[in-house]
């Protein structure tokens, strides 16, 4: 069985046109963007990371306040409409059950967790990952990267480095 | 120390990493709070290998550089190589000419910047006409052969580093051969129904 020479890391964003990944290599960080036939390729060697740095955002409270707004205002639009009708009956309901779908996009986005911006810094540029929006896949992120960082760049030590594929030894 | 930096989002300040530390740090312009995770290579000064003269004529001169001593030999054209020109690419030594080179052959994968992905062109073509039935069949004769094509053209052809497999090579063009074979099924049925 052949051993893949990338490993999925936390966090896929996808934008209007593309799909952002970030894979950890043996020796650097491949994040890729997907486009529908193409895709474009920035590697970030572990020896030459100096820092990673998290942002807070306002992703969650922009998208709860958009998705509970809207949804409460498609709510109240429906239910005058049907109001106007003569079906206030029928208007409660509908009015409920967009009120519960909304309301339950925002519960999942609240639990989701606050919102960050993951950078790596090198000694030439930073680049911000645009898979990675939470604080939580921000996280598991820098858990599976930052033992390679540091491995990479630790004094040489008689240990063998990790076997292509594997997570190296922490 | 040549410690990079990088832009607080909300002020759009430079922000240079010498001036944090590791852990939690207010931005120095708006105060935003930054969770900085510091590593070793940010204390680590740049090094500036320019390469040493020539001492003496028993000395192998560097192929770029013929006042320079040369330290390490290219390890694909075997040139000569002073500390300057000297590239440590994948474990190898390389001089530049090589490098780009590969970069433009596409022969070292770590070089290479972007890719089109053939097997998802052949995927398209082979599967999607075949999902929107009728109106699909119109296009048959040229999706089909062009499936087929692109895997035989496409197939030997580096892949995505992250694919790990041609499934969508080989998913396509069974998908563009049956299109073909509908193709040849329809002529013969068409030219049938003329000549009877």
């Amino acid at each position: 069985m052949s051993v893949k020479p990338y490993i999925r890391l936390p966090g896929i964003g996808r934008s209007w046109v593309a799909v952002h990944g970030a894979w950890a290599g043996d020796t650097h960080l491949l994040c890729v963007e997907s486009y529908d036939f193409m895709e474009r390729y920035r590697r970030f060697y572990y020896a030459e990371i100096q820092a990673i740095v998290l942002e807070p955002t306002r992703h969650r409270l922009v998208t709860n306040l958009v998705a509970g707004g809207g949804g409460g205002l498609l709510a109240l639009m429906l239910g005058l409409l049907f109001t106007a009708e003569g079906d206030a009956r029928a208007g409660w309901i509908a009015s409920a059950v967009v009120a519960a779908i909304f309301g339950g996009a925002v519960l999942v986005n609240t639990l989701l967790g606050p919102g960050v911006k993951l950078t790596i810094v090198t000694a030439v540029q930073a680049y911000t990952l645009p898979g990675i929006r939470r604080r939580r896949t921000a996280l598991k992120f820098i858990d599976r990267v930052q033992p390679r960082i540091l491995y990479a760049q630790s004094a040489p030590a008689a240990s063998a480095p990790p076997a292509p594929g594997s997570p190296p030894p922490a | 120390m040549t410690a990079g930096s990088f832009r607080c989002t909300g002020c759009r300040l430079e922000v240079s990493l010498g001036a944090l530390t590791a852990g939690a740090n207010p931005c120095p312009g708006c105060g935003r709070p930054l969770e900085v995770r510091l590593y070793p290579a940010v204390r680590r000064a740049a090094r500036a290998e320019t390469g040493s003269a020539l001492q003496g004529e028993g000395e192998s001169a560097c192929y770029f550089h013929a006042g320079k001593r040369a330290e390490s030999a290219c390890s694909h054209c075997g040139r000569f190589l002073c500390a300057l020109c000297a590239i440590d690419f994948a474990g190898e030594t390389r001089c530049a000419a090589c490098l780009e080179s590969a970069r433009r052959k596409e022969t070292a994968v770590q070089l290479v910047e972007r890719r089109v992905n053939h097997d998802s062109v052949v995927l398209l073509c082979g599967v999607l006409p075949v999902l929107v039935c009728y109106p699909g069949f119109l296009v048959y004769p040229v999706t089909g052969p062009l499936a087929l094509f692109l895997t035989v053209r496409h197939w030997s052809r580096p892949l995505s580093p992250v694919r790990a497999n041609r499934w969508r090579f080989v998913v396509g063009s069974l998908f563009g051969l049956g299109q073909l074979v509908a193709v040849v099924w329809a002529a013969v049925a068409l030219l049938r129904a003329i000549t009877k």
